[in-house]
C-alpha cells in the first residue's frame, strides 16, 4: 500500500547542504507493522513526516496505494512522541477535532466511542494538564484511531512514558490493530530496539547521518512475544551489531 | 530663520540627552533591581510600587516635572525634565529584568560562592552583574527604542510653549512646519537623521550586544527551543567587520586605564562607604529642604487656582473623550494586526517583516504631530483634528499588539501545527480551536501594552497650538490632554494639574486592576506550559 522509492532529503542551513536521508526505499503491505530504526538524528523522523505528507522529499517519490504524496492523506494518522494536544480542549474535543475538521456528522459519538475503547470515558471533560503521560497517550491514540485510518504512523510513541505505562500501551495499540479491520497497517519509528522486535513483523534499520537503509529484517515469530525468548534475543542481537 | 548647520548640532543634543537618561536608567536599575532581588524587605517595597509606576502614563506627570524643575533650576529645569521624563520610560522595565534576573540565578551557584567564601565586591562583579546582563541588555534595547518616543514628545512639547525650550531634533522639525511657508527640506532631513539614528543604534549597537549578552545565560537544558519574546531580534546578518571592530572597541575600553580608574573609584567607595553614605545624605536633605522652600515661594494666586476641580462635568466629560479615543485606538490595532501577524507569521520572509516593523515601531510618533497638524488639523479643523489624534494614537500603540500577536502565533509548538496539518485541521477551525486561543494570552498582553501606549500619546495628540489657536476648538471634543496642558501652559494653573494627572492616573489604574486584570487572568487558561 505504501512505497518508499529512492527518497533523499537534504537542508539547506547557513548555505551548505545538510543531507539527512540518502536513497531510502522500502516498501510497506496490508496487515504489516513495520518499524523504522536507527541512531539518533538519523532522518527517521523526517521520513515519517514526508509519508505523513507534512514535508516534501528532496528527490524520490512516495505512494500511497499508487498516488503520489504531497500534501496529508486523509487515510494516513499519525501518533505523536509529545502526544501533540491542544493545552485548551477537553479530551473529548481533542478527539472530535479532526473529525470536525473532515464534516463528520456524528464526531461527538464516535468520539465517545473511542474514548470508551482506550479506557478514558470518564475523563471526557479533562484537560491535557489534569491527565498523566499515559492517559494522554491513550487521548492521542484515540484521536488517530477514531478517523479510520487505513494507516498509522506513530513517532516515537513510547519514548516519554515510563516503561511500565509503555509496556501495558505497547500491547494495548496490538490489540486495538487487531480489532479494528479499516486499520491496515502501522509505521513506526523508534529508538527502542527491543520495542521494535516485540511488535513489528519487518524492521527497517538506518544507518547514522546521511541515513541509507542498511537491512530490512524481518521478524517471523507468533504474537504476542516474549521477551525472554531466545529467537527475541537473537533478532535483538542483529540489530544491535548492525548500528554499532 | 532655521540652518542646515542646526542639524547636527541638534541631533547631537537629542543623542546627548537619550544617553544621559539611558545611563542613569542603567544606574537606577542595577542597584535597585539587585537590591529588590537580593534583600526580601526591599522586595516587598519596590516591586509593587515599580508596578504601579509601570502602568501610568508617563506624559502625564511631564508638565508637573517642568514645572517643578523649572522652579527648582531655572532654564537648564526644561533639561532635566526631558531627561527625567526620558529615564522614568526607560528605568522600570529595565529594572524588572534585572530582578528578575538575580531572582533566577541557580541556587547551587549562590552556595558555591558562600563554600569559597568569594567576597561581596567580586561575588556583585563576577556574578551578580553579569547575571542580569542578558536580561538588562535585552530591556534596554527595549526602552532605548521606547526612549525616543518621549525624547521627540517632550521636544515637540516645548515647541508651543513660549518659556520652554529643548532645542533638538524634534523640535527642529515642529519648528520647520510651522514657519510660513513650511521648510519641508529641513522637515524631511530631521525625519532623515531622526530615522538614521533609530535604526543605527537599534542595528549597530543592540543587535550585537544582544546576541553577545546570551553568553551570560543560565542554560537549563541542552535542546530548548528558544523562546520568542517581544522584540525577538530576526537573524538578519551584519557585515562581519562590522562586529568585529566593535568587538575590538569593547576590548580595548577594557584594557584601558578607565577600567583601572573605574575599579580603584569603585575600591576607594568601599573602603569609604561610611563617610560617603554620610555625605550623600546631606546632599540630599540640602537639595529636599530647597526644593521644598523653592516649591512653597513659587505658590501664585494663579498656580492654586483650582479651576478644573469646580468643573466636575467637564473633566468628566473630557475623561470619556479620552476613554474613547484609546479604546477606538485598541480596536483599529487589533482589526489589522490580528489578521496581518496570522498571515505573515507562519511565511518565510518572517525575519525580514520582523525587522522591517521593528523598524517602523521604533519610529518616534511625536514627530508625525507637526506634519499631521500641518496637513491634516489645520485644513480639517475639527474632524482633522479627531482623525489626527487617533493617528497619532494608533501609532503609539499598533505596533505592541502586532508583536505580541505574533509572539503568540509563533509560540504555538510546532507538534501542535503539524498534528493540525496531519489531520486536515485548517479554515475557521483551525482559527477557532487552535490559533485564536493559543495566541490570546499574547494577544491581552498586547492590548494592555498598546493601552499604556495610547495614552501616553494621547497626552501630546489632544493638545495643538498653532499661533495663537488652540486645537480642540470644542469644549466638548476636549479630552484629558487637553485639560492638562491648558492647566500647564496656559493657565499656570499647578493644582489643576495636579487634579487631571490624579484623575489620568486614577482612572488608568482603575481599569487595569479591574478590567485587564480579569481579561489577563482568564488568558492563562490558554497559556502553553
Amino acid at each position: 500500500m505504501l512505497e518508499v522509492e529512492g527518497v533523499s532529503k537534504y537542508f539547506i542551513s547557513d548555505g551548505s547542504k545538510l543531507e539527512v536521508i540518502r536513497e531510502i526505499s522500502f516498501s510497506l503491505r496490508e496487515g504489516e507493522f513495520v518499524s523504522i530504526v536507527g541512531p539518533s538524528g538519523c532522518g527517521k523522523s523526517t521520513l515519517l513526516r514526508m509519508i505523513a505528507g507534512i514535508e516534501r522529499p528532496s528527490s524520490g517519490r512516495i505512494t500511497f496505494y499508487g498516488k503520489e504524496i504531497s500534501s496529508p492523506d486523509p487515510r494516513i494518522s499519525m501518533i505523536f512522541q509529545s502526544f501533540a494536544l491542544v493545552p485548551w480542549l477537553k479530551v473529548i474535543e481533542q478527539v472530535e477535532l479532526p473529525l470536525r475538521a473532515r464534516g463528520v456528522e456524528n464526531a461527538k459519538e464516535i468520539a465517545r466511542k473511542w474514548l470508551n475503547l482506550v479506557g478514558l470515558s470518564e475523563f471526557e471533560e479533562f484537560l491535557p494538564k489534569e491527565l498523566s503521560g499515559g492517559m494522554r497517550q491513550r487521548v492521542g491514540i484515540a484521536r488517530a484511531l477514531a478517523v479510520e485510518p487505513s494507516l498509522l504512523l506513530m513517532d516515537e510513541p513510547f519514548s516519554s512514558l515510563d516503561e511500565l505505562t509503555a509496556e501495558t500501551l505497547r500491547h494495548e495499540i496490538i490489540e486495538l490493530w487487531k480489532s479494528t479491520p479499516s486499520l491496515k497497517s502501522i509505521l513506526m519509528v523508534t529508538h527502542n530496539i527491543e520495542e521494535a522486535v516485540l511488535m513489528s513483523d519487518r524492521i527497517v534499520v538506518l544507518s547514522r547521518r546521511p541515513s541509507v537503509v542498511l537491512k530490512i529484517v524481518n521478524i517471523d515469530m507468533p504474537r504476542p512475544r516474549n521477551r525472554r525468548d531466545e529467537k527475541f534475543y537473537d533478532e535483538v542481537d542483529e540489530i544491535y551489531s548492525l548500528l554499532s | 530663520m532655521l540652518f542646515y548647520l542646526q542639524l547636527p548640532i541638534y541631533a547631537l543634543l537629542s543623542l546627548l540627552r537619550m544617553t544621559l537618561a539611558y545611563l542613569i536608567s542603567v544606574l537606577f536599575s542595577l542597584s535597585v533591581g539587585i537590591m529588590a532581588g537580593k534583600y526580601e524587605k526591599a522586595e516587598h517595597i519596590i516591586i509593587p510600587l515599580l508596578d504601579i509606576l509601570q502602568s501610568i502614563p508617563i506624559l502625564g506627570f511631564f508638565p508637573i516635572a517642568i514645572i517643578f524643575f523649572m522652579n527648582l533650576f531655572g532654564y537648564i529645569g526644561a533639561e532635566i525634565s526631558s531627561i527625567f521624563l526620558i529615564f522614568t520610560s526607560q528605568a522600570w522595565n529595565m529594572t524588572f529584568g534585572v530582578y528578575e534576573a538575580v531572582k533566577l540565578i541557580p541556587r547551587d551557584v549562590d552556595e558555591m560562592a558562600r563554600v569559597y567564601g568569594i567576597g561581596k565586591l567580586l561575588y556583585l562583579r563576577k556574578i551578580l552583574i553579569p547575571a542580569t546582563m542578558t536580561k538588562l541588555i535585552y530591556n534596554s534595547a527595549m526602552s532605548w527604542g521606547g526612549g525616543w518616543f518621549f525624547l521627540y514628545a517632550s521636544e515637540v512639547i516645548s515647541v508651543s510653549n513660549a518659556q520652554i525650550s529643548l532645542p533638538g531634533l524634534g523640535s527642529l522639525l515642529a519648528l520647520s512646519l510651522m514657519e510660513t511657508p513650511p521648510r519641508v527640506d529641513m522637515a524631511v532631513l530631521s525625519v532623515v537623521v531622526i530615522m538614521f539614528l533609530v535604526s543605527f543604534t537599534y542595528l549597530f549597537i543592540w543587535r550585537p550586544l544582544i546576541e553577545w549578552s546570551e553568553n551570560f545565560k543560565y542554560e537549563y537544558s541542552a535542546g530548548e527551543r528558544k523562546r520568542i519574546r517581544l522584540f525577538e531580534i530576526p537573524r538578519v546578518k551584519i557585515p562581519p567587520f562590522l562586529y568585529r571592530s566593535f568587538f575590538r572597541t569593547l576590548k580595548y575600553v577594557r584594557r584601558s586605564p578607565i577600567r583601572d580608574i573605574m575599579m580603584k573609584t569603585g575600591g576607594f567607595i568601599g573602603r569609604k562607604a561610611r563617610s560617603m553614605r554620610i555625605a550623600f545624605t546631606l546632599l540630599l536633605a540640602i537639595f529636599v529642604v530647597y526644593a521644598a522652600v523653592k516649591t512653597v515661594l513659587s505658590i501664585t494666586p494663579e498656580s492654586i487656582s483650582s479651576e478644573y476641580i469646580r468643573e466636575p462635568f467637564l473633566v468628566l466629560m473630557a475623561s470619556l473623550n479620552s476613554i474613547r479615543r484609546v479604546i477606538t485606538v485598541l480596536l483599529i490595532s487589533l482589526s489589522w494586526a490580528l489578521p496581518i501577524s496570522i498571515l505573515v507569521g507562519r511565511g518565510k520572509h518572517w525575519n525580514e517583516f520582523m525587522l522591517i516593523f521593528e523598524i517602523a515601531a521604533s519610529f518616534p510618533v511625536p514627530v508625525l504631530w507637526p506634519f499631521l497638524v500641518r496637513y491634516i488639523v489645520l485644513p480639517l479643523g475639527e474632524w482633522g483634528f479627531e482623525v489626527a489624534a487617533i493617528v497619532l494614537a494608533l501609532f503609539g500603540a499598533q505596533f505592541y499588539v502586532l508583536f505580541n500577536s505574533l509572539a503568540g502565533l509563533r509560540s504555538i509548538s510546532s507538534d501542535l501545527e503539524e498534528m493540525r496539518r496531519v489531520f486536515l485541521v485548517k479554515g475557521p477551525l483551525y482559527l477557532r480551536k487552535i490559533l485564536i486561543p493559543g495566541m490570546f494570552p499574547s494577544i491581552v498582553t498586547g492590548l494592555i501594552t498598546a493601552w499604556g501606549g495610547a495614552w501616553n500619546a494621547l497626552i501630546v495628540a489632544e493638545y495643538i497650538k498653532v499661533g495663537e489657536e488652540i486645537f480642540p476648538r470644542r469644549k466638548d471634543q476636549y479630552g484629558l490632554g487637553t485639560l492638562l496642558s491648558i492647566a500647564a501652559w496656559e493657565k499656570g494653573d499647578v493644582s489643576s494639574v495636579i487634579f487631571i494627572t490624579a484623575v489620568l492616573s486614577l482612572i488608568i489604574i482603575t481599569i487595569n486592576r479591574t478590567f485587564w486584570r480579569f481579561l489577563y487572568n482568564y488568558s492563562t487558561k490558554f497559556k502553553v506550559e
